[in-house]
């Protein structure tokens, strides 16, 4: 369990703002939001790259806040794979295993078996930088599965794929996320792999996590036009109404959502 | 243009008229026996000329006409040398069908006819920049082919000096001025203290380099620019700072002098002026490439576990080293070729430089050019292992493994 409670992070003029999130054991979580509202922030926020200004990150109810990146175990995963062009496929996968000085017999035995399982035998032999995107991305999620992290973070993992990857990748992150019991938390602009992955889904807009809940929940009773536009449904559909700031803030456990017209649109 | 019978028939005649004509001019410039010659040379020409250029545009016959005419400008009226004149006339014939051949005979003859003192230094650099930019013909535009040629050549201008000192003495001249021990004294000195300069040097400039690669603060760029003050300095500057600093009779120089550590004259002076010279070389390159490599995969090791210190040594320096041994390499360079602060501070124990400047003071340019040829020489040598040697880190310290086959 996974548990973010009124994070905020300042980074240049931009800033994160009270974000609380709640991630159970063996969740999907798809973080879903518009360039620039801060996902990609609050990811390396979580992976410990930025330090938070205020709030706090749980991790099984131990306190990381202050933890370095090296120390949290949390994996994560790029939207270019960041692969180390220097070492072979094998070695990307297992350089987690190296750092940690795990066995060699065991290192190598949890190597196979992710190969084995993300299909990836094929590309061993071939250096890093001739892999195509989608054969790069699955050694990333392979590399940061090797050290079985608490928290998996992908971010836009599958933005810089073409079509038919994007969908075979979707169907993998999906499958793996139920055959290894993975808590997951991925963010995304696409509305399509929030619907097709995400058992749960939170909304950001400039900094701030505006509505949280399953899929269906969200369609139901989307909290304000923003919401509404950004999953696809009627902005009329929303439970509050513009001018947002002032609506918003009447809702309980409501974030003022400003300039939601702005912003929104985008 | 197909030549008929007619135009071959008036071409011979014509050419035999010249010939006779020259033949009857109140003082003949040839023997009859050359003007014979001439004449079937001439006509050698002309048949090769109509064999290669039957379906050639007019512009084409144009242009192999000024080729004969400067050949003969040059050869025959300038030089006046007529069985060279026939030699070359031939071989332009026959290679004019060839543009790479024609461009080969033409650098051919600029050297060894109109620069010939200077022939092989200047043909084989000529030659190869030719070939290269005869390679790169298809896949560059003329604009950019100008560029590389003009600016190629102009480069050889520059370093002309250097190799034309590289052929001036032969092998048993230099080896009888290596045999001379304290020649090579010298040259060991050079060798030895360059090397542990640039060691020096990239023990405390790779951190330096990596940590202003990494960090942002105020005044950065203060202190990149404090990095390059010893390319500014002249050397003699350099050479008294470190007199006054360290030489005897300075405070710290007296000190050290007690402790029976004296820096001045001795390997370790030598090592310093060659640190202050060598060191804004090996940082900056240096810092270049640990800024090429993407901080994402930083991030990416230490997510995975890895201390910062496990990823420098694991991502960062590996994927740095190419640039790094760039770094090493100016470095050596620039220590090895120190002179005007080493004669200053530490003129002894005498290094390569510092000799080729003494024997020349001593008995002039015979005796220290064939010192200057050796040290140039294995300075080349050296910098052409280590470009070579670059080439060979593949682009990281560590390998890939090969797979084991299932």
């Amino acid at each position: 369990m996974i548990e973010i409670q009124h994070l905020g992070c300042l980074f240049g003029d931009f800033a994160l703002e009270d974000v609380s999130l709640r991630i159970g054991k063996g969740e999907y979580w798809v973080l879903l939001g518009p360039s620039g509202c801060g996902k990609s922030v609050l990811l390396q926020t979580i992976a410990g790259f930025f330090p938070p200004t205020a709030g706090r990150i749980l991790v099984d109810g131990r306190d990381v806040t202050a933890q370095a990146p090296e120390q949290r175990n949390i994996g994560l995963v790029f939207q270019q794979a960041a692969l180390f062009p220097h070492l072979s496929v094998r070695g990307n996968i297992e350089y987690g295993l190296r750092a940690r000085r795990v066995p060699a017999a065991e290192a190598r035995r949890t190597v196979d078996e992710l190969i084995d399982r993300l299909g990836l035998a094929a590309v061993l032999p071939r250096p890093v930088a001739t892999l195509s995107g989608g054969e790069a991305q699955r050694v990333a999620i392979a590399r940061a599965l090797a050290v079985r992290p608490v928290l998996l973070l992908l971010d836009e993992p599958l933005s810089a794929l073409d079509h038919n990857a994007r969908l075979e990748l979707q169907a993998e992150l999906a499958r793996l996320h139920k055959e290894l019991d993975l808590t997951t938390l991925h963010v995304t602009h696409s509305r399509d792999e929030a619907a097709a992955l995400g058992d749960f889904l939170a909304v950001m807009l400039g900094g701030r996590v505006i509505q949280t809940g399953t899929l269906a929940d969200l369609r139901e009773k989307p909290r304000c036009p923003f919401v509404a536009r950004f999953l696809g449904l009627d902005p009329s559909s929303a439970v509050s109404r513009p001018p947002c700031a002032a609506v918003c803030l009447d809702q309980p456990g409501c974030v003022p959502c400003v300039s939601v017209d702005e912003k929104g649109q985008r | 243009m197909k030549l008929a019978a007619k135009q071959i028939g008036a071409a011979i005649v014509a050419l035999a008229a010249i010939h006779l004509g020259l033949g009857f001019l109140p003082e003949p410039p040839f023997s009859v026996a050359m003007n014979l010659v001439l004449f079937f040379t001439n006509l050698f020409v002309f048949h090769a000329a109509a064999a290669t250029l039957a379906r050639r545009s007019a512009r084409t016959v144009g242009l192999f006409l000024v080729g004969y005419f400067v050949l003969f400008l040059l050869v025959l009226v300038l030089l006046g040398k007529t069985p060279l004149f026939i030699l070359l006339v031939v071989a332009y014939a026959s290679l004019f069908a060839s543009p790479v051949l024609l461009g080969f005979f033409a650098i051919f003859v600029l050297s060894f006819v109109l620069l010939q003192p200077y022939a092989f230094e200047t043909f084989i650099p000529l030659a190869l920049i030719y070939s290269t930019l005869w390679r790169v013909r298809r896949v560059t535009s003329r604009f950019v082919r100008l560029c590389l040629g003009g600016g190629l050549v102009a480069f050889g201008v520059v370093l002309f000096p250097i190799i034309h000192l590289a052929t001036e003495d032969s092998v048993q001249t230099l080896w009888s001025t290596f045999v001379r021990p304290e020649v090579r004294e010298a040259l060991w000195m050079s060798l030895a203290s360059s090397t542990l300069a640039t060691l020096l040097v990239g023990l405390a400039g790779i951190p330096l380099a990596y940590g202003l690669a990494r960090v942002n603060f105020p005044g950065k760029r203060w202190v990149e620019s404090l990095v390059d003050v010893p390319i500014l300095v002249p050397q003699s500057v350099a050479g008294v700072a470190l007199i006054v600093l360290l030489g005897p009779g300075s405070i710290l120089g007296g000190v050290l002098e007690s402790l029976h550590l004296p820096i001045s004259g001795s390997l370790a002076g030598v090592v310093i002026a060659q640190v202050f010279v060598a060191s804004p070389f090996l940082i900056k390159t240096t810092m270049t490439a640990f800024e090429s490599v993407p901080v994402r995969l930083e991030l990416a090791s230490r997510s995975l576990g890895a201390s910062p210190a496990a990823t420098f040594w694991r991502i960062s320096l590996p994927l740095a080293s190419r640039g790094i041994m760039v770094g090493a390499t100016l470095a050596w360079a620039r220590a090895i070729s120190e002179f005007g602060c080493i004669v200053l501070f530490a003129s002894s124990p005498v290094t390569a430089p510092v000799l080729v400047h003494t024997e020349f003071l001593r008995a002039g340019v015979s005796e220290s050019r064939p010192i200057a040829v050796l040290l140039l020489v294995i300075c080349l040598w050296v910098f052409v292992m280590l470009q070579f040697g670059q080439t060979l880190i593949p682009f990281a310290l560590q390998r890939p493994r090969r797979e084991r086959r299932p």
